[in-house]
């Protein structure tokens, strides 16, 4: 299969789609291939944007004019929270997400995304989730209490209606979407580059992602627990955040800014990524100080989850802590400055070209230093004091989101709109577009820090005539509009493009990474061969790539056994270490996202019996999207490769599931750091927090209830280490019995808390007790479910020594669960005596 | 564009950048020097970005790129953000602690419990026993702590030409120190969003003179002046009014706001679409939709001619 011959690039092309093609018609919707994938999330998002913009133009008329009576306060209230809600939650971050899905697998030289069929649940989660919180809007009942849902206003006392649930609800839901996301990206870019890609070789682009995606997995589970919370005290009257009870409305504050400052730059991130990537292929020249460059973005991650408390600089924190996160915000600026500057170098040495994506990276550089420098005023305490709750904040992360996002964004799109459609967009009508939103943004929003230093806070739906906010706001209302017109020019040339715009011939712009070595547009399968990559610039440094790849000439160039493949290889070097067998097109995908939907719906209904069903049939769904891998017939029942080739992952002791497993567990385990958080801070902060006088739960009876949980971990380790060293006996028996023992430690635990005198709607104290027991039963059910799964796996023979790999996998399960046990066991049951303030 | 509008000035009577009292003039002064400094920084960036895009140079081999790009990310993006981090917390630091205390004034600070409602400023001076409503009265020259107290959501007092805000948070007491270093009428608005009718829980400011401030108090303790033609008024207020607002000398309601000093009270929620304020018989036959929901069932209970005398009398209270 190594002709140069174009016709055998042909067939190799019908062999290959024959497995990895897409379906048309309504089984477009079991369609799991990252590039399909992508673009939905990148066409949804598009849709959300317009939806958040008309919003943000309703905004504009209504305060175009002192005294406009245009929208009701009611209604302004929903308009400005969804704005906000649906720009951050339904269009930015999934955009990005869209984006990162595209092209990652293109630039590591990967045929798709690791677990293509989470991709998949991850967008249906997406876009049903984004379709109810929307839907609240045209019911007139949508949130209302701005997109950061301060509480008690978001409480049930105080926003009644379901609006609040909407929220809490939808972006939960969305947000299961962001973190699959986050897990994915994360374990495909660690572990499937292609031969030799090390770290040091990865293009800019994915070095961004990674740390965007390692962000979300830190930084969503925050706000997802903070919803839980937030729902289960709207809906079962915990008061978590209810003073009277010993809770603390500041709580919420600290968890929402926990997950809301990271998720800043978990969208300014990917858009410097884009900036990384199109300046030096314009400038004809790899980007100057590629090791600084890596070095801001890691700097950027970590300084980023220490600057949370400067949204909060009025709520009376303790000075000294005021300080400290005013100097640690300030900080950020040394990294974002690195790269700007990195940029100015590498323009410096460079030939650049005016091309439409490099308009859009000048617009973002002037807006977004901009912001980036108001951002820093901000973060001078007394400054903030003053206009803290301004319009010059709202003008501040504008010029931040629009400016580091947006423009960005549109720079992106238009450097790899060739890619998405094989076609070179217009240039005038690009022009022109770029022109009216630049000059659009900057008239409304330049005017708007003043507007806000005159004195007029966010969030007013009127205002007095005699205040001197008149013409400000005048001005910033026409700047909108023509700013929308801008964003309409651009929608128009992208949409024309489609159909008029010339085809484009490969590599267009003459850049350097893998995803410009794809046919345009890209097929399914992305690479007929994988080539080898030790190098940052494979194009630059090897123009005839794309031949050779389509010819046949490198690896994994058998399609017969009709696996979807990929390379597995080694986190730091690339070095190849498995073959790893992808699964195909699957209904389950989207079933599971439906029943979470129904989960969802019947949750807002306050139809618990229903909630009941449909999570159960989400479980169901996906347990069984679990089972078709392995040795299963549907997955890689024959193990058989290529002579010379390293074997398929299932064989193997470490693929990327376990991968998997790890990333989802440190999702996971800050979602209990949050829990545990919360329960230290009400502990010590909440201004009316009590402990009974004895503790609801006894100390040896929980303790005993762990003994049976530690035995099972034991012996799930023995079996593990049998498996390694293929000596093992008996195991579907030993499965069972390690579910047993996990059955009576749930047993007991269940026991345990039904005995509990536990009054969860009185007191915050209990209330945080309940959750975590709670969760403690969710995660032992689980491992005993999974466990009982894996007996029948091993009975069936798509487990075993031949295939050891799922044991691995759920073994880590059981550690979480065990240490998330006795974790609970010291901070609810070992320290309240020892410390009791009381 | 800009300067347009700074032409026209940065008053206004809620202007951040006109400051009446020392914390907001050094806030101010920190602005300005912020806006000086980073408007060069801008200019001076965006100008290096341009004049790179067009700078036609023969392009420099590889030893000499490595060079320019360290001296480019050292110089400019470590050294340059280093310095402007260490001059703004060296001016911001000892600058907030200042707000914070106004330390160069040693007379012991006024208190006033400031009460955030659902939505409107009730105040309440302990040392004399006096309460207003939407109007926080303030003698000159005197260091003011103010106490922030809710029982329903969060709010944030602020009077933004005296200095900045604090949340008003339930289950909490924040305290704002301020000083206001001239006499007249300042705004303060509610800067938490805090539902419906935040947009209209404003209140005024007034600054007096220390003798003034004295007279002031003096006659709060006195009952309102009641003319002989408004007695009757004045009863049937307390029979149909009092139970939630008070009139010095008339009625203790404490769950409205205190109306001794209605009629000189701006009152921005009645005026918003006319230009001038709606008469108060005006705004009693139709109120502010926004604040229907709690006077009206009473209002329905009393005859039109007896609302018309109450509200007569109550524009004759002026402060």
């Amino acid at each position: 299969m190594s002709s140069d011959d174009p016709q055998a690039a042909q067939d190799f092309h019908h062999q290959f789609d024959k497995v990895w093609g897409n379906p048309r018609g309504l089984l477009a919707l079991t369609i799991v291939n990252h590039t399909t994938i992508g673009l939905r999330f990148m066409v949804t998002g598009g849709v959300f944007f317009l939806i958040g913009g008309l919003l943000a133009m309703l905004i504009r008329t209504q305060l175009a004019l002192p005294g406009h009576d245009l929208l009701t306060p009611e209604i302004y209230n929903q308009v400005f929270t969804m704005h906000g809600t649906i720009m951050m939650f339904l269009f930015a971050v999934p955009v990005m997400e869209g984006f990162a899905i595209y092209l990652i697998p293109k630039m590591i030289g990967a045929r798709d995304l690791v677990f293509p069929r989470l991709s998949a649940f991850g967008y249906w989660c997406y876009l049903l989730g984004g379709i109810i919180l929307t839907s609240s809007l045209v019911m007139e009942i949508a949130p209302a209490s701005g997109w950061f849902m301060y509480t008690p206003l978001s409480s049930a006392v105080y926003s009644p209606g379901p609006g609040s649930d909407f929220w809490l609800l939808g972006v939960t839901f969305v947000e299961i979407s962001a973190v699959s996301a986050g897990v994915e990206l994360v374990v495909s870019i660690m572990r499937t580059r292609t031969r030799d890609m090390g770290l040091q070789h990865m293009p800019l682009f994915v070095w961004y992602i990674l740390a965007m995606a390692l962000m979300i997995v830190f930084g969503f589970p925050p706000l997802i627990l903070g919803s839980i919370l937030l729902e289960l005290e709207r809906a079962a009257g915990m008061p978590f955040f209810d003073v009277a009870g010993g809770g603390d409305p500041i709580l919420w504050q600290h968890l929402f800014w926990l997950f809301g400052h990271p998720e800043v730059y978990i969208l300014f991130l990917p858009a410097a990524g884009i900036i990384s990537t199109i300046l030096p292929v314009f400038c004809r020249r790899p980007i100057a100080g590629y090791r600084w460059v890596v070095l801001a973005i890691i700097t950027t991650g970590f300084i980023s989850f220490g600057l949370w408390v400067h949204h909060m600089f009025t709520v009376g924190i303790p000075h000294l802590a005021q300080a400290f996160f005013s100097a640690a915000s300030m900080m950020v600026a040394i990294p974002t400055a690195i790269q700007v500057f990195a940029w100015l170098a590498t323009l410096w040495n460079g030939r650049p070209t005016y091309e439409p994506p490099m308009l859009w990276a000048l617009g973002f550089l002037f807006i977004f230093v901009a912001g980036g420098l108001t951002g820093v005023m901000l973060a001078l305490v007394p400054f903030d004091w003053q206009v803290h709750d301004t319009h010059f904040v709202v003008a501040h992360f504008h010029f931040v989101l629009v400016g580091g996002v947006i423009f960005p964004l549109m720079a992106g799109i238009y450097y790899w709109l060739p890619h998405f459609s094989g076609r070179m967009p217009h240039r005038s009508l690009a022009r022109w577009g770029f022109w009216l939103t630049f000059i659009g943004f900057n008239a409304t929003f330049i005017i708007m820090h003043v507007t806000g230093l005159l004195g007029m806070p966010r969030r007013i739906y009127t205002y007095d005539a005699d205040l001197g906010w008149d013409l400000p706001n005048l001005i910033s209302s026409v700047g909108s509009f023509i700013m929308a017109a801008g964003v309409a020019a651009c929608l128009l040339d992208i949409v024309l493009h489609f159909r008029f715009g010339k085809s484009a011939e490969r590599n267009p712009w003459g850049a350097d990474t893998l995803e410009w070595t794809t046919s345009l547009p890209p097929s399914a399968y992305n690479f007929a061969t994988l080539p080898p990559c030790p190098t940052r610039h494979p194009l630059w440094d090897n123009p005839d790539l794309q031949s050779t790849i389509e010819h046949g000439h490198h690896d994994l160039a058998t399609i017969d056994h009709g696996r979807r493949e990929t390379w597995g290889s080694d986190p730091i070097t690339g070095k190849v270490r498995e073959i790893i067998h992808l699964p195909g097109n699957s209904w389950l995908p989207f079933l599971g996202a439906v029943a979470t939907a129904g989960l969802c719906i019947s949750l807002l209904s306050k139809q618990y019996e229903f909630a009941v069903a449909a999570a159960l049939l989400s479980l169901t769904f996906l347990l069984r999207w679990s089972w078709e891998n392995g040795a299963h017939p549907k997955a890689a029942p024959n193990a058989e490769v290529v002579e010379g080739d390293p074997p398929l992952h299932s064989r193997t002791h470490d693929g990327p599931g376990l991968w998997g497993m790890n990333v989802t567990l440190l999702a996971n385990g800050s979602l209990f750091m949050s829990l545990l958080f919360g329960w230290f801070y009400l502990w010590t902060v909440a201004p009316q927090w009590q402990f009974p006088e004895q503790s609801p739960l006894s100390a040896n009876l929980f303790a005993l209830a762990g003994i049976p949980l530690s035995l099972a971990l034991l012996w799930f380790k023995t079996i593990i280490k049998h498996l390694k060293s293929e000596t093992t006996k008996r195991l579907t028996q030993q499965l069972w019995g390690i579910s047993l023992l996990g059955t009576i430690h749930l047993a007991s635990l269940i026991g345990l808390y039904v005995l509990a005198p536990l009054n969860a709607q009185k007191s915050a104290h209990d209330a945080v007790i309940t959750v975590m027991l709670l969760y403690q039963m969710l995660h032992s059910g689980l491992a005993v479910i999974l466990t009982a799964l894996q007996a029948l796996r091993v009975h069936k023979g798509y487990v075993g020594e031949m295939a050891p790999y799922e044991p691995m996998v759920v073994e880590r399960w059981w550690v979480y669960t065990t240490g998330v046990f006795w974790l609970i066991f010291i901070a609810a049951i070992i320290m309240p005596p020892i410390w009791n303030i009381n | 564009m800009l300067t347009s509008v700074l032409a026209t000035g940065c008053g206004g009577p809620q202007s951040a950048l006109d400051p009446a009292g020392p914390g907001a003039g050094i806030i101010a002064w920190l602005w300005w020097g912020m806006f000086a400094f980073f408007t060069l920084v801008l200019i001076l960036v965006t100008g290096l970005w341009l004049y790179a895009m067009k700078r036609r140079a023969p392009e420099p081999d590889e030893q000499q790129a490595t060079r320019l790009t360290n001296r480019w990310i050292i110089g400019g993006g470590i050294i340059l953000p280093l310095l402007s981090i260490t001059v703004l917390l060296a001016a911001g630091i000892p600058a907030g602690q200042y707000i914070l205390t106004l330390p160069d004034d040693k007379r012991d600070p006024l208190r006033i419990d400031a009460h955030a409602h659902r939505w409107w400023w009730g105040f309440y001076y302990p040392e004399s026993d006096i309460t207003t409503g939407n109007r926080l009265v303030i003698p000159v020259d005197t260091p003011i702590d103010v106490y922030g107290h809710t029982n329903n959501v969060i709010h944030a007092f602020w009077v933004p030409r005296l200095g900045g805000k604090i949340d008003v948070v339930p289950g909490r007491v924040n305290k704002i120190r301020l000083r206001a270093s001239k006499t007249g009428t300042l705004r303060g608005q509610c800067a938490e969003f805090c539902g419906t009718g935040h947009a209209h829980m404003v209140f005024e400011v007034e600054v007096l003179s220390q003798q003034a401030f004295k007279h002031w108090q003096e006659r709060q303790q006195l009952p309102v002046k009641i003319q002989p033609q408004h007695t009757q008024a004045a009863e049937a207020f307390q029979t149909y009014c009092g139970d939630c607002h008070r009139v010095r000398g008339v009625s203790d309601g404490a769950n409205g706001p205190d109306l001794s000093d209605i009629a000189g009270r701006r009152l921005s929620h009645m005026q918003s679409r006319q230009k001038k304020p709606l008469s108060i018989a005006q705004w009693l036959e139709k109120p502010h939709p926004r604040f229907a929901t709690e006077p009206s069932p009473i209002l329905a209970e009393i005859n039109p001619q007896t609302l018309e005398r109450i509200a007569t009398w109550l524009e004759t209270l002026e402060p």
